[in-house]
């Protein structure tokens, strides 16, 4: 793990191919452009968690579903 | 043909054409990549979205359409793009169905879609940007 500080308009690159914009420092928020390759989704950490949940949860399934839908 | 086991619903003979690689699984399931849909109940709009590398693993999938008619297909379009699949290629989108034991109501995922290319034969699952959609829609 790395911590870094940089400031606005600086850039960080993660290997070759991604590279982490800081576009713009605003009060407590910080706008941030990750260019990567396209192959490599991108989420946001909570929206990521919650879908993550979700998924584990749609996974685990007791008994025939199908019989229980429609 | 490919032959694919399914702990459930037992095994089946698909071709390899229709296998669907999610690079980079899902998430929660990040190693798992091949996937495959099978239509369990004839006439369902629910199917089946079995994983190819493990025969416990697998999801109750629908069309979100038919959950919501005014479902945003331009915006997974987009979406879709910046995910990885190829620009304007043709995909099939599904919402994963979550089946809680009795007297929990199934919930489609509308928040997060997955898509599929139909030429790629590549899945990822995306997150939509309008928050309207939520990850438990009852159904």
């Amino acid at each position: 793990m790395l911590t870094f500080t940089r400031k606005q308009g600086e850039v960080i690159r993660i290997g070759d191919d991604i590279r982490v914009t800081i576009k713009e420092i605003r009060g407590r928020k910080v706008r941030v452009m990750i260019e990567a390759p396209r192959e490599i989704p991108i989420y946001r950490e909570e929206l990521y968690l919650q879908i993550e949940t979700e998924n584990a949860r749609a996974a685990q399934v007791d008994g025939d579903p199908f019989e229980r839908l429609d | 043909m490919i032959r694919v086991e399914s702990e459930q619903y037992g095994s089946f003979e698909i071709p390899e054409e229709s296998v669907v690689t999610f690079p980079h699984g899902i998430p929660g399931f990040p190693t798992l990549q091949r996937y495959c849909i099978i239509e369990v109940k004839q006439g369902s709009r629910f199917k089946l979205l079995q994983s190819i590398d493990n025969a416990g693993l697998a999801f109750v999938i629908t069309d979100p359409l038919g959950v919501d008619p005014d479902y945003p297909l331009q915006a997974i379009h987009e979406a879709a793009a910046q995910f990885g699949l190829e620009q304007g290629e043709p995909v099939a989108v599904a919402a994963i169905v979550t089946v809680p034991k009795p007297p929990g109501r199934p919930t489609a995922n509308m928040l997060a879609p997955l898509v599929m290319g139909k030429n790629s034969r590549l899945g990822v699952q995306i997150v939509l940007h309008d928050r309207s959609y939520e990850v438990r829609h009852e159904l």
